[in-house]
């Protein structure tokens, strides 16, 4: 039996869902551009059982992959949850057998010493998805990715890449060259839990390995998130970490200790380890990136970038400095890397000052090369907000979509509404060809008053006049993580 | 429903974890017992945490669109809507304008 109860986070909008859906030509407010033939997709966490942790991590729970499919200006939408291992496993036993976030010392002891010694069987590819090589695929960075069916989101199940990729765990976080249509993919803690192992690859535009490249970070780290240039490969290694001891103790994977310094790895896109090479600089926090560039003899890297924890559910441990209330103040940095130099720091400069949350995108076609412009969600607490509707969430909603130039440092925004909560943005080119901006930005914007969710479609030139339309589900959608628009040239949709 | 194996009055028998105030015997309450301090002997500093935390009162927080439960209770607390509040922008309609709104028929 399904009991929730203990749950004190499944209330009201967060309460779980747990059922697959189809919505056929969706209700719309405004008008669809008809441009956009392809798909939105978005993958987040949707409980298929509670966890057996009233405090676990949120990042925790199965993965569901919502489809917003675009033709001729309509829009279907489909919802499945992602059957991975893990999925079948507590289907089949009719509850959560798997223990803490990435710890699975904390599972069943049915599972745990599988599990334990493969810990990849526990992913749940909740984190990511994307499309390569006319695969469509859901990934979270603990396990293979799982490849999904594009017309039916059916799960097909786990990818090797023809047994060529041998790290046990994938990047959620791959990224693609748009010159060379090359996927750079990694695997972190790639030999088992806990090790600062690290295998890269280069995967070529017909899914094929090209090359592999393995080698050890300073200390284990959350590599979550890389950056690419025409020329390198940036790997940032900060201050969330974890050890065997930490996981046998029955702890979250991840802890924030504010003592370690943060390391930027520098490897030349055809080097090999011993070209490797690491860059040391204060405590932050580098979750995601915007984007790298080599310009001569530096490299240029742009981010999301906090100097404390920004994760309250992963916190430091006791006695450790940094709590879960000192997490706020991400903005928009840049590191400069002189790969000249001698010296092993490297310098950094605010470019927004402005508060953003951490889910950063740019121009996708823009990747590895100079760009302007960059996109995330921020708290606007000026805007106007509904309580009586939405909850006591004045201040702390994701209530804008900001585009960041980061050339003059201008800012335009888009206002979501006084009872809305967006995910992150994704922008969508005009046409292949426009210039970087000339687009849509696009994402889910949950309405806290309707319980429902919306896709919100703005004019990525003209944020300030709101969006362009609204895709209205009957429903609310889960918590995403990360979300991609996927063109109909890419995959064979239905 | 899962089936477990007890041990009756009577001997072996199969009970049903639907009804454990019927499928419980004296020696699988024991047991259970047992997996419960093996289960605190196996994650000593999860409890350790536990205790730690216990002197604060656990909120739930909110965090980039989701709530969290935070057990060192600094968080600042979440209070979503008491009920959806959806039909509250036509609580201000009088009835005739309502049904000028919405017709019935």
């Amino acid at each position: 039996m399904v009991d929730f109860s203990k749950d004190p986070t499944a209330r009201g909008f967060y309460a779980p869902e747990r059922f697959e859906s189809n919505v056929y030509d969706c209700e719309v407010l405004g008008e669809v551009p008809r441009s956009m033939n392809g798909a939105f997709v978005r993958v987040g966490t949707e409980w298929l059982y509670p966890s057996r942790f009233r405090d676990d991590s949120i990042f925790n729970a199965d993965g569901f992959v919502g489809m917003f499919r675009f033709k001729n200006g309509t829009v279907d939408f489909a919802g499945r949850w992602v059957r991975t291992v893990r999925w079948e496993a507590d289907s089949a036993a009719k509850r959560q057998l798997y223990g803490y976030y990435r710890n699975p010392f904390t599972d069943d002891p049915s599972i745990r010493a599988e599990t334990i010694e493969q810990p990849y069987l526990r992913t749940l590819a909740n984190t990511n998805i994307l499309a390569h090589a006319g695969k469509l695929f859901a990934m979270k960075e603990d396990g293979p990715p799982y490849e999904l069916d594009p017309k039916t989101l059916a799960t097909r199940g786990p990818m090797s890449f023809g047994g060529k990729y041998r790290s046990q765990t994938f990047s959620a976080h791959p990224k693609f060259d748009p010159v060379t249509g090359e996927m750079i993919c990694y695997g972190y803690e790639a030999t088992g839990l806990a090790s600062n192992d690290v295998y890269l690859y280069s995967v070529d535009k017909t899914g094929e390995v090209k090359r592999e490249v393995r080698f050890k970070t300073p200390y284990v780290s959350m590599i979550h998130d890389i950056a690419l240039t025409q020329r390198h490969i940036v790997i940032p290694v900060f201050a969330f970490t974890t050890s065997l001891e930490r996981l046998k103790a029955g702890k979250i994977h991840w802890a924030w200790d504010a003592r370690l310094p943060t390391y930027i790895g520098i490897l030349p896109r055809d080097g090999t380890a011993a070209d490797l090479r690491w860059f040391k600089g204060p405590t932050r926090s580098i979750v995601h990136t915007f984007n790298a560039r080599t310009e001569g003899s530096k490299v240029v890297l742009e981010s999301p970038v906090s100097e404390t924890n920004p994760f309250p559910f992963f916190p430091a441990d006791p006695g450790n400095a940094d709590s879960p209330s000192a997490t706020r103040g991400t903005n928009i940095r840049r590191h400069t890397f002189e790969l000249d130099s001698r010296h092993d720091g490297f310098a950094e400069e605010i470019l927004h000052a402005q508060p953003i949350n951490g889910l950063g995108r740019i121009d996708d076609r823009y990747i590895s090369l100079p760009n302007r412009y960059a996109y995330a969600g921020f708290v606007d607490p000026n805007r106007p907000f509904d309580e009586a509707r939405a909850g006591n969430l004045r201040g702390r909603v994701t209530n804008c979509y900001g585009c960041f130039d980061l050339h003059t440092g201008a800012v335009s925004a888009y206002f979501a509404g006084d009872t809305h909560s967006l995910n992150e943005p994704v922008f969508v080119p005009r046409a292949p060809d426009s210039p970087e901006g000339d687009g849509y930005l696009i994402g889910v914007a949950n309405n806290l008053a309707e319980m429902r969710s919306e896709l919100i479609i703005a004019d990525a030139m003209n944020l300030a006049a709101g969006d362009v339309a609204r895709v209205i589900l009957p429903f609310r959608l889960g918590a995403q993580v990360h979300g991609n628009w996927i063109s109909e040239d890419r995959l064979a949709f239905a | 429903m899962r089936d477990v194996v007890h041990e009756s009055e009577r001997g072996w028998a199969r009970a049903s974890t639907g009804d454990p105030a019927v499928g419980l015997s004296r020696r699988a309450f024991v047991g259970g017992v047992a997996a419960g301090g093996a289960v605190a002997l196996a994650f000593p500093h999860a409890f350790a945490l536990a205790a730690e935390f216990s002197s604060a009162d656990p909120v739930i927080g909110f965090y980039m669109d989701r709530p969290y439960l935070d057990l060192s209770g600094t968080a600042e607390p979440y209070i979503g809507p008491q009920g959806t509040r959806s039909g509250q922008v036509l609580a201000g309609l009088s009835a005739t304008e309502f049904l000028r709104l919405h017709p019935y028929g």
